[in-house]
């Protein structure tokens, strides 16, 4: 760039490639909140954070990670906010990962998390500038990365897996019942198809008579035992779901619609399987997708078939203990620190307000209490 | 982690093998015969127990609760002598391809002589077992517990797995019964103070069973099931394990106003020469108030109870002011008192024996004088029992 009256010139990059459009993100769609999607560039990516958080605050760290990939990486947070050890402790991990490539954000975020092993992801990931503009108010570091549209957001606790972005871009109290809804469809998700086969195997005594009658009468001649009836129809679900994600849109989606609707019902008819448990796995695999984020889905997905392995051989004692041994996990997990059930338990009834909740914003005076923040005060009174 | 993988590669071996053999605390759902009423009669000059059991055929019906075909009979009763319940089952378990399940059990029938002679095995029996429980409702049968699990209602069609509701639906409007469930007839069955009630079902044969009976004569064949109309306005009082008496239809209404189980039924109020007033009786209520006095126990009792007219055949003028209404609510309450002394008194004269359970709240109320020798071996009357402060508005 030559400036006119100056004898010297500056010479600037404009090394470049063209990158996607900004679409709507693909996993995250919303009805009534923004439209704008990460895509692969992590400068774009930046530049749209920054578009949302307009202070001198917001602090940008670049490192490149990989020895041969020399992925660019940003390390995003609001200084005055976040808590600086956490910051320290975050760019030590960063400067000390060794490996030959970065080709994902999956790649960064087993390698932060470090030894712990869980289903559940530690480390929550969006493909929204408004979300992730929000968690870093809340105090979380981000990590845009080059070549993904996926921005990593720690630290991550459960009860942000069942936020949806949503829940803050519509009326409190549609989004409170929505929240609820969430909570109750994750417990059917995880028990419903174990708490069907103990009550049909184990404990008959449990249904309503006319139920009972209703589930015997429609079992009738079904050559297989309840509990490989339920196993091979939630294989079969997770087979249907798999094909429709593999292959391409359009065929996909005829997949779903085969898989769902016409072998499940020449299976009813063959009597292969009895209605009832078509229902209980239809409505697992329907509960499964009111889960916001797709990781977190996957990992209580998962959870769905030793719930099925305890119910069939020791019935509700075993969904019981399953139950006892899922909670425990799930209260040893910690994400930098941080305890994964943080606002139910330890509980807090300051952070309450947007758990099984979602208050009014005239309401939300503080940011989570959660992890250290130094500067709690979100809104003046 | 191999212990995990071996833990693991087991268990999933174990439950694909599982069709091949009977896997201990498993029955899946199908291959159980539902039993919906229990019944139980003597055998006539023999020792043991006669039991019977209904059980619904599911397979009749669909899952929207119909049956395939209305007039089909979606349940069939198994019979089996045994020396003892359980033997008796276990026979019944012998003929029967399917397992029999009794945790959707609804109620227990105890045939009338079966009852006369002494039920205390069964009520242990039955208290002991895990499947059966303690909402299942008791009732006695006027007639053999078997032939009264073979009846069938004209108004009730289809697959009502729920007998013995069905019943108590079809008779609720017109009569006043008391249900009373396993757990609180076995508790007070046991109490020294206190005696247990049981409702006690009649059948009436109906219009279409006698034709059926008509059009059967000389037929080999004869249909087991009769239709039938349904009774309970008795109450079978249980002491000592067996059955004492039944009280008629009157007693029985003193009977439960007097014991506090009076929800909600219908009084007639007979009023100048042959005129009645017919009232509606809700909320009933009703307190037992012992106290201890020079001249010996009193004991109160005080009923309250909400009224409201349902016909009038003496006229209007009858209503006509507050000053009507204060007389009507004092004719009901003499008259109910009248009632109740009446009831009181035929149980201390004719049956000789406190059903109402006024000895147990004396017991409870005044332990020091409980502590006196009674006669008569727990039948307590006190001297002196006065009704006090009826209130019907």
């Amino acid at each position: 760039m030559i400036i006119d009256g100056f004898k010297e010139g500056i010479q600037i990059s404009t090394r470049g490639r063209k990158y996607r459009e900004i679409n709507e993100p693909t996993t995250e769609g919303v009805l009534s909140g923004s439209k704008e999607g990460f895509n692969e560039s992590l400068s774009n990516n930046t530049v749209l954070i920054r578009d949302r958080i307009v202070t001198s605050n917001l602090k940008v760290e670049h490192f490149t990670v990989g020895r041969v990939s020399k992925t660019s990486l940003n390390l995003m947070y609001i200084e005055g906010i976040i808590d600086p050890e956490l910051v320290q402790r975050i760019k030590g991990i960063l400067q000390t990962i060794d490996i030959d490539a970065v080709l994902s954000s999956q790649n960064i975020e087993e390698l932060i998390i470090g030894n712990t092993k869980s289903i559940f992801p530690l480390v929550d990931k969006s493909e929204r500038p408004d979300k992730i503009a929000s968690e870093l108010l809340e105090g979380r570091f981000v990590i845009v990365i080059e070549g993904t549209p996926f921005v990593l957001i720690a630290p991550a606790v459960f009860i942000q897996f069942m936020q949806s972005v949503e829940d803050y871009c519509e009326n409190q109290y549609f989004a409170t019942f929505t929240r609820v809804m969430r909570y109750v469809l994750l417990i059917i998700l995880i028990l419903a198809p174990a708490v069907y086969l103990a009550t049909i195997s184990f404990h008959q005594e449990l249904l309503p008579t006319d139920l009972a009658f209703s589930i015997a009468s429609a079992r009738n001649g079904v050559p297989f035992p309840a509990f490989l009836e339920i196993l091979a129809m939630a294989i079969m679900f997770e087979s249907f779901r798999e094909a429709g994600i593999r292959l391409p849109k359009q065929v996909g989606q005829t997949v779903s619609i085969v898989g769902a609707l016409i072998i499940g019902e020449a299976a009813v008819a063959a009597k292969l399987v009895s209605p009832a448990t078509v229902i209980a796995i239809a409505v697992t695999g329907i509960s499964s997708f009111t889960i916001p984020s797709y990781e977190f889905s996957h990992g209580v997905r998962l959870m769905v078939f030793p719930m099925i392995l305890l119910a069939g051989f020791f019935g509700l004692y075993g969904v019981m203990l399953g139950s006892i041994v899922l909670l425990m996990h799930l209260a040893s997990l910690e994400s930098f620190g941080v305890p994964y059930l943080s606002s139910i338990a330890p509980f807090s009834t300051r952070d309450i307000k947007d758990v099984f909740i979602r208050t009014s914003w005239r309401n939300m005076k503080d940011r989570p209490s959660f992890f250290n923040i130094m500067n709690s005060r979100r809104k003046k009174d | 982690m191999l212990k995990i993988k071996v833990v693991a590669v087991t268990m999933i071996i174990i439950n694909l093998l599982c069709s091949c053999s009977s896997r201990i605390g498993i029955n899946e759902i199908e291959h159980l015969a539902f039993v919906s009423n229990i019944g139980i009669d003597q055998i006539p000059n023999e020792k043991g127990v006669l039991v019977s059991i209904r059980i619904t055929d599911y397979a009749s019906v669909s899952p929207s609760g119909q049956t395939d075909n209305e007039t089909s009979t979606t349940f069939h009763v198994l019979s089996a002598q045994g020396e003892s319940f359980y033997s008796a089952i276990k026979a019944i378990q012998v003929n029967s391809p399917q397992t029999l399940f009794f945790g959707h059990n609804k109620s227990i029938v105890f045939g009338k002589d079966f009852a006369e002679s002494g039920i205390a095995e069964i009520i242990d029996g039955l208290e002991r077992s895990t499947e059966i429980t303690g909402s299942n409702r008791v009732f006695v049968s006027e007639i053999l517990a078997k032939d009264a699990l073979n009846m069938t209602f004209d108004h009730i069609k289809g697959s009502r797995s729920d007998y013995i509701e069905a019943m108590l639906e079809s008779v609720n409007a017109t009569t006043i019964i008391a249900p009373v469930m396993l757990y609180k007839f076995t508790l007070e069955l046991k109490s020294d103070n206190k005696t247990s009630y049981a409702p006690v079902v009649s059948f009436i044969p109906s219009e279409n069973n006698k034709e059926n009976s008509q059009n059967n004569q000389g037929n080999s064949q004869n249909n087991s099931k009769n239709q039938a109309e349904i009774n309970m306005e008795k109450t079978a009082i249980f002491k000592d394990n067996q059955l004492i008496t039944m009280l008629p239809k009157k007693e029985t209404t003193s009977f439960l106003w007097i014991r506090d189980e009076i929800t909600e039924y219908t009084f007639i109020v007979p009023i100048n020469n042959d005129d009645i007033l017919t009232i509606g009786i809700k909320k009933g209520k009703t307190k037992i108030i012992p106290e201890k006095t020079e001249e010996g126990l009193i004991v109160k009792i005080n009923c309250k109870a909400e009224a409201y007219l349902r016909e009038v055949s003496y006229g209007t003028e009858l209503i006509q002011n507050q000053e009507a209404i204060t007389k009507i609510e004092k004719l009901i309450e003499d008259q109910l008192e009248q009632e109740l002394q009446d009831s009181i008194n035929y149980a201390k004269n004719q049956i000789n024996c406190d059903y109402f359970g006024i000895a147990h709240v004396v017991h409870n109320k005044l332990p020091d004088y409980w502590k006196i020798p009674r006669e008569n071996s727990g039948n307590h009357f006190p001297n002196f029992i006065l009704f006090n402060g009826s209130d019907i508005h």
